[in-house]
């Protein structure tokens, strides 16, 4: 087994030779960026976006189905709105979507997996064998049932896959605990009587964050590609939500002769996964940790 | 009788593992009688996978043992739980073998020393820097440690501040599970000597375990040899040097490395052990060193030797001493 203390800290000591290995890594700092960006976009969308009001329900219908120009470089859709306005308002749902659906999933989780991992007994086996039935099912199939027996919709399609994420992280949470269980600053702790409940909380957890951190933003890539993937099967965001999986949906009809309705959001799905991916193996190397 | 601070009677501990449907049952420790009287060195002595840990951390109550009984300071704590085994805490400490393991890399050292404080004391901030800078004081280190990591401190620092931490509660007995083994052989001597003043100092009572009779050699008064999660040999710790009686006693004293010739004739000519000790989830039918030991006999294979008294307070497990016992 592996100490913790050797591979696992990054204390103010290290904490400078795990910055320096980040920051000689180009990919780590292109998917940095390319995050930073995305974030950027979504803040300030009302200010960046050309056309504001086409995020949402305007009609130019003079306008319509414009391939991409100086006035309009992503074009206009069949109403005539601006798809650049429309994908830069869309990375404002995308992300909300991720981090809301790992938040929800990271909650749920965390505790459960926790809980399995140091109390164990009938705890874990009911915690456990819970999260393997809902591991058997196909996240993405999961997500769908879910969220057409909910109604398609954003508020929805976040739950739906929430719903099929959270046993990824009690499995992370449970495989944690006990590794860190194994080490004796725990027994030690409860041989100096100190309750169970502070243990888990303020001495195990602690310990998991980075392997946390690392999944969590290796997941919101994920995360934003299944919410594209429920618009896109319409079962997620609903237009004129510019939502980019929905938008995808929406231009597929048009293809192959409009195709700016459909590749631009695409690219913004492309370019944000790709994002989070590169931050995530970064930050992988950063903290030194295993996941999965 | 009265002055046993700890007491522990036929004490088994079992771990039941089940794999794949196949279950086994290691025995760790199987029927350990020991007492500690109060100011006094009780050494544990034995290989690894001799039950030492295990029958410590079951003596200190982090494991319930299966079977038999524990007192401390004549109240029986082999059952207690909650809120009754808390209150006992506060008198029994252990200080752990691997320094780095055994303190949270997470938390700075006021943290981790103060953790006991604020389990049992409603005690403030302000006090319990107080209490953590004279116990740093005590082990030796300097005040301004309390800010630090574990990472930024040495094996021998380390194993410090979890000495600090066992005395936070101002303990009547302290479990010692191997503390210098952890550690090179320069810093062993530094902790050791720290040990002993402490002592002193706070009245203490140890339960020293350990691999290394050599180790123990200067400062236990009574040795405890476990094989297998038997013991085989306990005597006053002059007696187990001067005059060992149990093979198994005589092969870990032939261990020891000797300089001088004073050493030389103390320490019996050299007997190598052959082979691994068995594992404790097949622990053999008749005496458990049957397989190692270069005195066995026919009876040693099928018939499981008792423990008796051959001298005043010198108990040996073996049929060599026991001519009736396989009768």
């Amino acid at each position: 087994m592996k100490n913790l203390s050797q591979t696992k800290n990054v204390h103010k000591g290290n904490i400078s030779r795990a910055l320096y290995r980040f920051t000689k890594s180009p990919l780590s700092l292109i998917g940095l960026s390319l995050v930073l960006m995305m974030v950027f976009i979504a803040i300030f969308a009302p200010f960046i976006a050309p056309y504001p009001e086409d995020a949402k329900n305007a009609v130019h219908f003079k306008d319509m189905f414009q391939p991409p120009s100086l006035k309009h470089p992503f074009g206009t859709d069949e109403v005539g709105r601006d798809v650049l306005s429309r994908v830069i308002f869309g990375s404002r749902i995308s992300l909300m979507l991720g981090v809301i659906v790992l938040s929800i999933a990271v909650l749920i989780g965390v505790p459960l997996g926790l809980l399995a991992g140091y109390f164990g007994g009938i705890v874990e086996t009911i915690i456990m064998r819970l999260t393997d039935i809902f591991l058997s099912i196909p996240s993405l199939v999961l997500a769908l049932a879910v969220s057409a027996a909910l109604g398609p919709n954003l508020r929805n399609s976040m739950i739906a896959i929430s719903f099929s994420w959270w046993p990824w992280y009690a499995r992370l949470a449970y495989g944690e605990t006990l590794k860190i269980k194994e080490e004796e600053f725990v027994e030690a702790d409860e041989s100096l009587g100190v309750s169970r409940i502070y243990i888990a909380l303020r001495e195990i957890l602690p310990n998991m964050t980075s392997s946390l951190i690392v999944k969590v933003s290796l997941d919101l890539g994920y995360a934003i590609l299944t919410g594209a993937s429920l618009g896109f099967l319409g079962l997620g965001a609903q237009p004129p939500t510019p939502e980019w999986g929905t938008l995808i949906s929406l231009g597929r009809t048009h293809l192959p002769g409009m195709w700016w309705l459909s590749t631009f959001p695409g690219l913004a799905i492309f370019v944000t996964v790709l994002g989070f991916n590169l931050l995530g193996d970064g930050l992988r190397d950063f903290f030194d940790v295993e996941v999965e | 009788m009265n002055d046993l601070i700890l007491r522990a009677e036929g004490i088994y501990k079992y771990f039941f593992d089940s794999h794949y449907g196949k279950k086994t049952v290691i025995k760790a420790v199987n029927g350990v009688d020991v007492g500690v009287r109060r100011r006094e060195t009780l050494a544990i002595v034995g290989e690894s996978g001799s039950g030492k840990t295990t029958l410590g951390k079951v003596l200190m109550r982090i494991y319930e043992p299966t079977e038999g009984k524990i007192w401390f300071e004549g109240n029986e704590i082999s059952t207690v739980n909650g809120s009754k085994l808390k209150a006992y805490r506060k008198y029994m400490q252990m200080v752990f073998q691997d320094p780095t393991s055994s303190l949270n890399p997470r938390k700075r050292i006021f943290d981790i020393i103060s953790l006991p404080l604020k389990a049992h004391f409603n005690m403030s901030k302000r006090e319990r820097l107080q209490r953590v800078r004279e116990l740093l004081n005590k082990v030796d280190l300097p005040e301004d440690f309390i800010y630090r990591y574990p990472n930024a401190l040495s094996g021998g620092q380390k194993q410090r501040v979890g000495i600090a931490r066992a005395l936070a509660l101002n303990p009547k007995l302290i479990v010692l599970d191997e503390p210098t083994s952890a550690l090179d052989v320069s810093v062993q001597a530094k902790i050791l000597t720290l040990l002993t003043q402490l002592k002193e100092q706070f009245d203490l009572t140890y339960i020293f375990i350990s691999h290394d009779l050599s180790v123990v050699k200067n400062i236990s008064d009574k040795i405890v040899v476990m094989y297998l999660g038997y013991i085989m040999e306990s005597a006053s710790t002059e007696e187990i040097f001067n005059n060992p009686y149990h093979p198994y006693t005589k092969a870990l004293l032939s261990a020891i490395p000797t300089v001088t010739d004073e050493e030389r004739k103390i320490i019996p000519e050299e007997i190598t052990l052959q082979g691994d000790i068995p594992s404790p989830s097949h622990i053999p039918q008749g005496c458990p060193f049957y397989s190692r030991c270069q005195e066995r006999m026919d009876i040693c294979k099928i018939k499981r030797p008792r423990i008796l008294q051959i001298k005043e307070g010198h108990y040996v497990r073996c049929f060599l001493y026991d001519r009736n016992g396989g009768k």
